[in-house]
């Protein structure tokens, strides 16, 4: 894979000007689980998801392109919430989903299928008792007004503003 | 011989009907989980509704900058 590939976000917010429906969130036993959408299906043109009555994160997942650095899970160089899925979350299926994003799926491109497998019961919006934790690290997210001190020896560590 | 668990697919005859459950199973399902946590941190201040945020936390893309109040992305 080249390394400039724009990768997506397997579950990014409907109101990205990008957004594309990736899966319905149905219920296995209780529990949130996606369908994926198959190849070729697509919301009609009118479709409008505020009209749900419910946050669409919780219903539906979207996907959009990844914004890299200017997203707030980012870590490290990589996507801190898909490693943060596969350390919290166990399997929900035994083989990955066929889904429509596989080839530039952000998850899957940092972890393999180990993100496919728990990638089903993900919901873009999730009650707080279901959520994941994604660890701070000690580079990202970077806030785009600060960058660190290009001063070879800055003292404490300070930033500057641009 | 035991089959292997798969995720479920959609196709665009059932999609709306799909997003239908879907919309409705969620008010249900987040009712629920809401029930459980009044019942487990009676007391607990709901962050959500004071932020404005929409019930929930996010487990997908938002701005490294958020603005509080605000779902736009």
């Amino acid at each position: 894979m080249p390394m400039d590939q724009q990768l997506d976000c397997p579950s990014a917010p409907h109101q990205h000007p990008e957004a594309r429906l990736l899966g319905v969130v149905l219920e296995e036993e209780g529990e949130a689980r996606v369908a994926y959408l198959d190849k070729g299906t697509a919301l009609p043109d009118d479709f409008d998801a505020d009209a749900l009555g419910i946050d669409p994160g919780h219903a539906l997942r979207f996907s959009a392109p990844c914004a890299n650095h200017g997203c707030g899970q980012w870590r490290d160089g990589g996507c801190g919430l898909g490693k943060a899925i596969i350390a919290q979350l166990a399997p929900v299926v035994d083989v990955a989903p066929s889904c429509t994003l596989r080839k530039t799926c952000r998850w899957y491109t940092e972890n393999g299928t180990a993100s496919c497998v728990r990638c089903p019961q993900v919901t873009t919006r999730a009650h707080p008792s279901k959520a994941v934790h994604v660890p701070r690290s000690a580079y990202g997210p970077h806030p785009t007004h600060l960058t660190p001190s290009p001063t070879p020896r800055p003292e404490r560590g300070e930033t500057v503003l641009r | 011989m035991t089959s292997k668990k798969k995720a479920a697919r959609i196709g665009s005859d059932q999609l709306m009907a799909g997003i239908a459950a879907a919309s409705a199973t969620a008010k249900t399902r987040i009712q629920k989980l809401d029930q459980q946590d009044i019942d487990g941190v009676a007391g607990g201040i709901d962050w959500d509704k004071i932020l404005g945020t929409g019930g929930g936390t996010t487990m997908g893309m938002f701005p490294s900058e958020p603005i509080i109040g605000s779902n736009d992305f």
